[in-house]
Order: C-alpha cells, then structure tokens, then sequence
C-alpha cells in the first residue's frame, strides 16, 4: 500500500499585456532556487528525555495574532481513522496527538514519544509492544487522555467505513497477510474489546502482534494511532468535527469552505516535545484557485501577509516572479516531498529482458523531462529506489547513466539483448505537461534506436488503467512514496512478486527477493531491518526493474509576516505548529 | 447570409462583358489585401518544407533541450524576447524548445488542411441536401427539416471531447500511435458531419423559391428531367452563395480547430498546430509573452484575411451594389 499523487496538472490562464519578456538569462541565476544536495534527513528514534516537554522553542518567535490557510481543496478527511495523506498528517498535527511523533529542528526528523513517554518498548523479539501514557495529557474538555482511548481508536481502524486508511494495524494486530482477513477476524469496537492491546492500568498500553513487528513506533506517528473517546465518537460527524487532544481545537467548520482552530486551553506544552502554540488562531479557508491564493501571500493583501497554503505548491505561472524578485523568492519555502519518489516504470511482464531495461535506463532523458516540468526546482534527479527521508538512508547508483541520456551506450546496451523491442508504448496524463514529458521520451529513446508509441489517457482513469492486470502498457511514470520513513513498505510490497499490478506496478517477480522480504519481515528490530531491506533494495535495481526519475521537491508560499516556516520533512507540506506571525 | 435572386444568364450576354469575379474583388481595396493575405498564407503553406530547409530549423526538433545553454533549468529562453536570434528568427518554444519559426509555418498546413477539407465536405453535402430538398419538397422537405433540427441542437464540442478518448482506447491499438490522419479524418467528419446545415437550409429557401420562377417552370413544360432542372437551372443560380460560403466557413473551422487543440481535443504532438501553440502561449505567458504573440497574431491574421476576403466575394457577387 503507497500514496500516489498525480502529477502538477498545470492551470492555463491567459491575460493580454504589451509588457515585453526578459529572457531567463537574465534573472542571474537560471531556474530558481535549486534544492539542496542529496542529504539523509535520518527519522531516528529518540529517547525518553527526547520525548518529554516542552517542544524546543523556534527562535525569534512571539505569541499572539491570526495565521490564514489557504488550499484549493479541502482535506478529504479529518477523522483520524481515515486520514491516510501527508498534508492531512501535517494539518492535524495542530488538534490530534498520537502515541509517537515526529520532533523537526534544524529540518532533521527524529521519532519522539507525543501521548506515549518513549517511542515504546519491545520484548519477546517485536512481538509484544508495551507504551505508557504520560502524565497531564488531556482532552479538549480537560479530562484525561486514557490507554483505553488510544484503544478504542486503533479498534476503529477494523470497522466499516475505515478501509481508506492504513491497513496495517488491522493485519499486524490479527497477523493476517491482507485487510479484509483481519477484518474477518475482529470487526471493529461493536464487535466489542481487541484481545490483541492490554490496557492493565489507565496509563499502559501492551500491544500483542502474533509475528514480530519491528515499525510499531512509526505505525504508532501515523494519525490512525490517535486516541478517540467513546463517548465523543460521533460516526461519520468525526470526520468535520473531531475532539482536539493538540494545541488548537476546532471551533468551526464549514466543509469545503472554512474552518477556524482556536487555542485549546487543556494542551500543556510541558507534556508535548513536538508541538508549539505561538499564534492565536488558525483560519483555513478552503475553494480558492492555488493561482488566486498564492498571487494573494504574494501581494500581502487580504490577509495574504499573515497566510500559507496547506498543500498547494507554487504556481508555475509564478515563478518567473519569484525568480526575478528578490522580496518574492524569499516567501518561497522549498523541501524535500517526504519520501516520494517519482519514477518511469517499466512492466517487467512486457519487457522481461534486462538487457533492453538497461538500454532504456542509459538512454532516458532525465534532465530534459524534468525541464519540460519546471527544472531542478521540481526535485533532484534520483538513483535509487528508496528516498532520502528514510531511516539510515545511503546514495547509491548501480545503474550510472548520464542525466541527459546518451544514446550511444545505450545502443550498445541494445546490442547484447536477445531481441531488440519492437515499438514500447509509454502511457502518460494526458495533460499539457504530461503531453511535452512524452514529447521529450519519444525524443530521447528514439535517438536510442527505441521507438517509443505515446498513449495519453485520461487523468482520472490513469491510475486503474496502468495497474490493472492485463495493462497493455510498456512504460509509464509513477510518483510514490513509503508509508513511514524506513524501508519497511517499499521493497516489501512493490516489489513482491506475489503482490498484484495494483501494488507491485512494475510486475517484477523474482522468488529469490520473496524468500528474503519473508525472512527480513521476521527482524523484530527497525534498524537492522532497515539495513537488510536496503541490501535487498540493491540486488532489486540489478535488475533494473523501475527507471528511478527525481525526489520530487516542494515549493510552497508564506506570507511575508510568517515565520518559522519550513517543509515537514516527513509530511512534505509547509509544518504548520511552527508557525508565527512577526509583529 | 442573403439570399441571392439572382437569374440564369442563358445564352450570350449582349452588351460589354461582365468584368470577372476576380477582377471585381481586386477592384475593392480591402479585398485586394485580404486576397493577397490569403494567398501568402497558402503560399506559405505550400512552400513551408523549402522554407524550413533554406532556413535550416524543422519543427520537431528540441532545439532548445539538444543545445545546452538555449533554455533555463526550468525549460524558458535564455535570450529576451522568447530566444529570438539570428539563429532562431521566431525563438524558441519554452520546455521543449523547438523552433517557432518552423512550428509556425506547418501549423499553417494542419490549419488549412482541416479547414479546406471540412469546407468542401460541407458545401457539397450543403448543395446536395439543400437543392435537392428545396426542389422535391414534400414529405423529404419534413424528413429534413427534422434531420436539421436534430443536428442542430446537438452539442458538437461536448461529441468531440467525448468521443476522442473512445477513439483512442477502441480503434487503436495500445502498442501504436493514433496515426495523424486519423486524427484529421476525425476532426474533419465531426466538422462536416454539423457544419453543412446552415448552408443546405438557406439554399432550401433559395430553391424554393426559384423553382416557381419562370424560367423554371418553362424548363419543366418543355419537358427537362428532373436532373437537368436541378444541374442546368437551379444551381448555377446558387453558386454565388456557395461560394460566399465557402469563403466563410474556411475562417470557421480554422477558429474552431484552433480552439479544439486549445482544449486538448484536437491535433496531437508532434504534428504543429496553433491551438496548441497559442495553449501553451497562455500557460507561460508570465514568463514568456513573447510565446504567445506569434501564433496569436499569425491566427487572428488568418482569420481576418479571410473573413474580408468572404465579405468581398459577397459584395462582389451582390447585384444590388453598384460598381
């Protein structure tokens, strides 16, 4: 199970001026802001002293005043059992507290205890996970924050009408490989209590996994891990207005349109190592363009001053003025997207020869398709698999090829295959961007010798149409990421050749990679795990399944009066809890 | 349009001879320079591959992304004005880089190529369909005024937008490209399958009303066929309005492809096509005005040369007007 996203859909708009264009050699820098070299943002485990509170203080911060939130849409979901987005993850950070959580300073990630007092402890090699509570987290009505709670939630995520979250919880707590045999087994709190989480006292919690489980402390950051009270549950009313345990609460929510976060009185910033509660009030207001809210943070009017967006990025339209002017590039706030990956994906069924796989590998375009998207202000060009925001994470490339293709090597690569492929076909978005991307692979593979057929299709139907099983397609793009920032959900699922084309995209099957995905799945430890499943990521990419393409970057705007502003480097969207306004 | 009255000149014309409908549209000043814009186009059209050779640039090629130091990282022209130079007269296309210039003029081609073809099909189905119906009238004059009504309402660019896909997924294959002329039968059909009822309802009035006229009815009594009523009388009374709208119609369907293409409907890459161009324009106007400009004004040039060019047909073919 991965998110996928789409890729920028590009919003034309055209308006008449005389004003004649610079070129782009004369902004000084060409492309923009460029993003940072490759660095490992290492989510380690912290300590117990890590996780207790207050949360470190961002500097030159003061309290008071009203932040804006603008987004073109709203979040799908609020209610904690079926949040499963990275924007989502990062917004609710404001009014949802979970056992674990991830603690930013300096851009660097490490995993802290949030309800919980440490990133919990294993015995019995992963199989029994045991958390306790601190002491003085409460609920938005000033009653404490019981292990029953944060029961009652993780039982909420067996129920009906919760499959569009994770599914892990459900298969690691029943030990079932897939959700809908676990769901068999328990069905939810009607069904009554889950054997499988003890709760001796009001302040522990012990999680018994029939296999060993060696991600618990990050399955337990993911918002399904947060606690709900059984008397608040309203059902499907959760979802506009879930109970704060953070350092706001909802006081008002209009779905799609507004929603108005007030401080919440019963947060104690001594019991949260995460979490700031500088500005007064939050104000989402949701339905605007990207284009409309972003000229707005631009401007500094109506309010754009004191604003940031959700998730929505820079608009392309706009970065010729955030190149050129110096006051508009600052308000650009520029990271990593979590731990997306975007790559050219090959179907391993279709083009079962490694020879033409590695043909197609030295003669990809990557730099040239990145241009036609927007240039290295999109992301870094990639190698790997994996990205850089996970645990432990090491660069390496395998498979050197030059960034702008080189079709002589890659007819040489041709030469050694068994048979020369006929035509491939690449299935793309059909959008302009996705048009020009096509354009440009055509271009560059056929300079190879290998003629490339582009078939547009349908954005909404895109997804169905690459990773049905009987897709006739050779080639396509696809931007994904992990579940949590370790291995763990990535070689393991998309690369498990007993996995369906819906999961394993690629279709690489190789049965000597499913005996060690069993056999690393046994490793109660997370680091040592991790470690495995990045050798396991490299005896992968001999084989050249997938075209690694970029760890796509995001831009996103804050407003001039914003401070504290960066891109969470989990959630991949501007941290919105460290947010203050400067006068 | 106006529907003309104009009567069968049989037989030798005594008196000094009409100056020929050419003559009288040069003979107008604006007509004259729509007609020379008209022919520059075509000219262009026809001579884009010299033209490109001379130059030394085609269409297709990414220029820009080949040559470092011609685009940003981000994929706009490093030179002002959209990459004008020596080298590439018109710029480049920001992302891609391909030459303006050469997308221009085979732009042209894909333009004229759809319009020409939607234009004739729809004045022959016009001519068919409105002279027979005017003349038969009856219960085929009905059938038709109903067939009319239908075509009529029906939302041509909601078809369009729906039916590309199903062409794509149903009669292609996936591992082979929609060939262009697939492309083009289908924008051409849809075109023409809508256009011709406009024409063929006005010249179902004209008919109408001719075949009670005089020289009609004689023709008739003396005991011509039916076919030889409708060749040798009534049509030579329609041409004027055929060619009127002929004229008209090729203008139509270049600001129809046009749009098409803007939508995402119409010609796809690699084939160059102005919509598409002027689309693009509008996407990174902010950064690259200059983009826009060119096959913004080639099209609005286009189309205006042509729009008077009709109007100085029809003036020229208007007996009212005095020359």
């Amino acid at each position: 199970m991965r998110w996928t996203r789409p890729s920028l859909a590009v919003i034309a708009a055209a308006l008449l001026t005389t004003s004649c264009s610079a070129g782009a050699g004369s902004t000084g820098h060409a492309g923009g802001a460029a993003s940072k070299d490759t660095s490992p943002l290492t989510a380690a485990l912290g300590t117990e002293k890590d996780s207790a509170g207050p949360a470190p203080a961002v500097p030159g911060a003061r309290p008071g005043g009203t932040v804006n939130v603008y987004n073109s849409v709203e979040f799908r979901h609020l209610d904690p059992q079926k949040v499963y987005a990275g924007a989502t993850y990062n917004a609710s950070l404001l009014w949802g507290r979970q056992l674990t959580q991830y603690q930013v300073v300096d851009g660097k990630a490490k995993l802290v205890g949030d309800l919980a007092t440490d990133t919990g402890t294993s015995t019995d090699e992963g199989r029994t996970w045991t958390y306790r509570l601190k002491e003085g987290v409460a609920w938005e009505d000033g009653k404490p924050i019981t292990s029953e709670d944060v029961k009652y939630g993780i039982e909420r995520t067996f129920g009906k009408g919760y499959e569009v979250g994770p599914p892990y919880w459900p298969q690691w707590l029943t030990g079932e490989p897939n959700y809908e045999a676990a769901r068999a087994k328990y069905a939810g709190p009607q069904a009554g209590g889950l054997a499988a989480i003890e709760t001796p006292d009001a302040r522990t919690l012990v999680f018994h996994f029939p296999q060993p489980q060696a991600d618990v402390p990050y399955m337990a950051a993911q918002s399904s891990s947060s606690p709900v009270r059984r008397d608040k549950d309203t059902g499907t009313e959760y979802d506009r207005l879930p109970f704060a345990t953070g350092p706001y609460r909802i006081v008002e929510h209009v779905q799609n349109t507004r929603m108005v976060l007030e401080r919440n009185p019963a947060w104690k910033a001594e019991t949260d190592p995460i979490r700031n509660q500088y500005p007064d009030r939050f104000v989402f207001t949701y339905g605007k363009e990207a284009l409309n809210g972003n000229q707005e943070i631009l401007s500094g009017r109506d309010g754009g001053a004191n604003a940031t967006t959700a998730s929505d990025e820079l608009s392309p339209e706009l970065y010729q003025v955030t190149d050129t002017d110096p006051k508009a590039g600052e308000l650009v706030v520029s990271g990593r997207r979590g731990a997306f990956v975007s790559q050219l994906v090959i179907n391993n069924e279709r083009v079962p020869d490694v020879e033409v796989r590695r043909a197609l590998n030295l003669a990809y375009p990557r730099q040239q398709a990145r241009q036609v998207q927007g240039g290295s202000r999109t992301g870094e060009l990639a190698s790997t698999l994996s990205s850089p925001a996970l645990l432990d994470w090491q660069k390496y490339d395998l498979n050197p090829a030059r960034p702008e293709g080189d079709p002589e090597a890659a007819k040489a690569a041709l030469a050694k295959a068994k048979q020369a492929p006929g035509t491939l076909s690449y299935a793309y978005r059909n959008t302009p961007d996705g048009q020009r991307v096509a354009q440009v692979l055509v271009d560059g593979f056929g300079k190879a010798g290998i003629t490339v057929v582009p078939k547009p299709i349908d954005p909404k139907a895109f997804l169905d149409e690459v990773h049905r099983a009987d897709s006739p397609y050779d080639l396509f793009e696809e931007t994904s990421s992990v579940d949590w920032p370790t291995p763990s959900t990535l070689i393991p699922f998309s690369f498990d050749g007993r996995a369906g084309s819906d999961i394993n995209s690629a279709r690489y099957r190789n049965p000597e990679v499913d005996r060690e995905i069993d056999r690393i799945n046994r490793i109660g430890e997370p680091r040592a795990k991790a470690k495995e499943l990045y050798a396991l990521e490299q005896t992968v990419m001999k084989d050249l399944p997938v075209l690694p393409l970029a760890y796509p970057t995001v831009n996103q705007l804050r407003g001039s009066n914003v401070g504290g502003a960066f891109i969470h480097p989990i959630y991949g969207a501007v941290g919105l809890t460290w947010l203050y306004l400067k006068s | 349009m106006a529907a003309l009255d104009t009567v069968a000149v049989t037989g030798p014309v005594p008196g000094p001879a009409e100056p020929s409908l050419l003559r009288r549209v040069v003979h107008d000043r604006v007509g004259a320079a729509a007609l020379a814009v008209v022919l520059l186009f075509l000219l262009l059209a026809l001579a884009a591959p010299l033209i490109a050779a001379l130059y030394g640039k085609n269409p297709v090629e990414h220029y820009g992304q080949n040559t470092p130091g011609l685009l940003s990282d981000g994929g706009v022209p490093m030179l002002p004005n959209g990459g004008i130079s020596g080298e590439f007269w018109f710029g480049l296309e920001p992302g891609l880089g391909r030459d303006v210039l050469t997308q221009l003029l085979y732009g042209i081609r894909t333009s004229l190529l759809i319009a020409f073809a939607a234009a004739g099909v729809t004045t022959a189905l016009g001519v068919l369909a409105g002279v027979a119906v005017g003349y038969l009238g009856g219960i085929a004059d009905r059938l038709f005024g109903f067939l009319a009504n239908v075509l009529l309402a029906f939302p041509t660019l909601l078809l369009l937008l729906a039916i590309s896909p199903v062409i794509q997924s149903r009669l292609v294959d996936p591992n082979a490209a929609e060939p262009d002329w697939m492309q083009f039968l289908v924008l051409v059909l849809v075109f023409s399958a809508f256009g011709w009822i406009p024409l063929a309802l006005s010249l179902r009035a004209t008919v109408r009303s001719l075949r009670e006229r005089d020289f009609v009815q004689s023709a008739r009594a003396q005991g011509a066929s039916r076919f030889h009523v409708v060749v040798r009388e009534l049509l030579p009374n329609v041409r004027s309005q055929l060619l009127v709208h002929a004229t008209m119609a090729v203008p139509a369907f270049v600001a129809s492809e046009a749009a098409l293409s803007f939508l995402g409907v119409g010609v796809t890459e690699p084939v160059p096509d102005w919509g598409r161009m002027i689309s693009r324009g509008s996407e990174v106007f902010r950064s690259d005005p200059t983009y826009l400009v060119f096959p913004g004004v080639a099209l609005l040039l286009f189309v205006l040369a042509f729009n008077l060019l009709g109007d100085a047909v029809r003036d020229a073919l208007d007996p009212r007007r005095a020359r």
